[in-house]
């Protein structure tokens, strides 16, 4: 795969340890990085958190990255990680809470996410995508939103393609479920 | 269904989604501090932690073994 003339001039930046590199990057890429937090972790302080621990790890890794690096696959590749851990974390910490009463937001409430939606239908695409296993989702947001390739995917989640083809079916299929009407005209000739 | 019409039908819907970005005050305190560790690498203090607690195991052993060879002789 090739890679951007941009990314390559950017990277180069890097790994001289230049700022502006580091500036352009960060513009390119907070966006998509925090909407990929934010859709995976649902929450804003978390994902403001993953976002500088992601921005910090390409500082400090500026000056090792290879001329080629694709930053698309980098960057996702480390954000990936740090959800993991902070999944690991939730689940230890689900473990060791026990029987102790969990707080639930009220069942009315709106998510953050949910409350940047402008129609009924973004707001059912918003929970249709919410509703997704966490392993399908980010293969639904990184092919998606994020325009990657299902091999490239593969490589960042460090699985497999044929599974990420697999996670990819089915997420478009418990979408199309989830959307009912919502759902595009295009999702519902099957 | 292949899975080129799969990631097609995702991203033709994925458009609908709502646009999120992170406030602008939130992403210059982030740009911020991150682009002071620009190629500074990682704080050599990350290795403290790990060579004292290699001390620590390193001493026990030790010991021990002095203790076993002090009841064995």
């Amino acid at each position: 795969m090739s890679v951007d003339p941009d990314e390559r001039v950017w990277c180069d930046g890097l790994r001289r340890g230049e700022t502006a590199a580091f500036d352009a990057v960060f513009a390119a890429y907070r966006r998509r990085l925090y909407a990929y937090f934010m859709r995976m972790t649902r929450r804003r302080d978390l994902a403001e958190d993953l976002l500088q621990e992601t921005f910090m790890r390409l500082a400090q890794h500026a000056k090792q990255l290879a001329p080629d690096t694709r930053l698309a696959a980098w960057l996702f590749t480390v954000a990936h990680s740090l959800v993991v851990s902070w999944g690991r974390a939730q689940a230890v910490r689900k473990a060791l809470a026990g029987d102790l009463p969990v707080q639930e937001p009220a069942g009315n409430e709106r998510s953050p996410l949910e409350a940047l939606a402008d129609s009924q239908a973004q707001l059912a695409l918003e929970r249709a995508f919410a509703a997704l296993p966490p392993a399908y989702r980010e293969v639904a947001l990184l092919v998606g939103i994020e325009g990657m390739q299902p091999s490239e995917v593969a490589d960042i989640l460090g699985v497999r393609p044929d599974a990420i083809r697999q996670r990819l079916a089915r997420a478009r299929s418990q979408l199309a479920d989830s959307l009912g009407d919502h759902a595009p005209a295009s999702w519902r000739t099957r | 269904m292949s899975d080129n019409d799969d990631a097609q039908k995702l991203a033709e819907i994925s458009r609908e989604l709502p646009p999120i970005d992170i406030d602008d005050v939130s992403a210059r305190r982030i740009a911020q501090r991150a682009r002071a560790s620009v190629g500074r690498g990682p704080s050599p203090t990350r290795f403290v932690e790990p060579v004292l607690v290699g001390l620590v195991l390193l001493s026990v052993l030790v010991w021990t073994i002095f203790k076993l060879i002090e009841v064995l002789t």
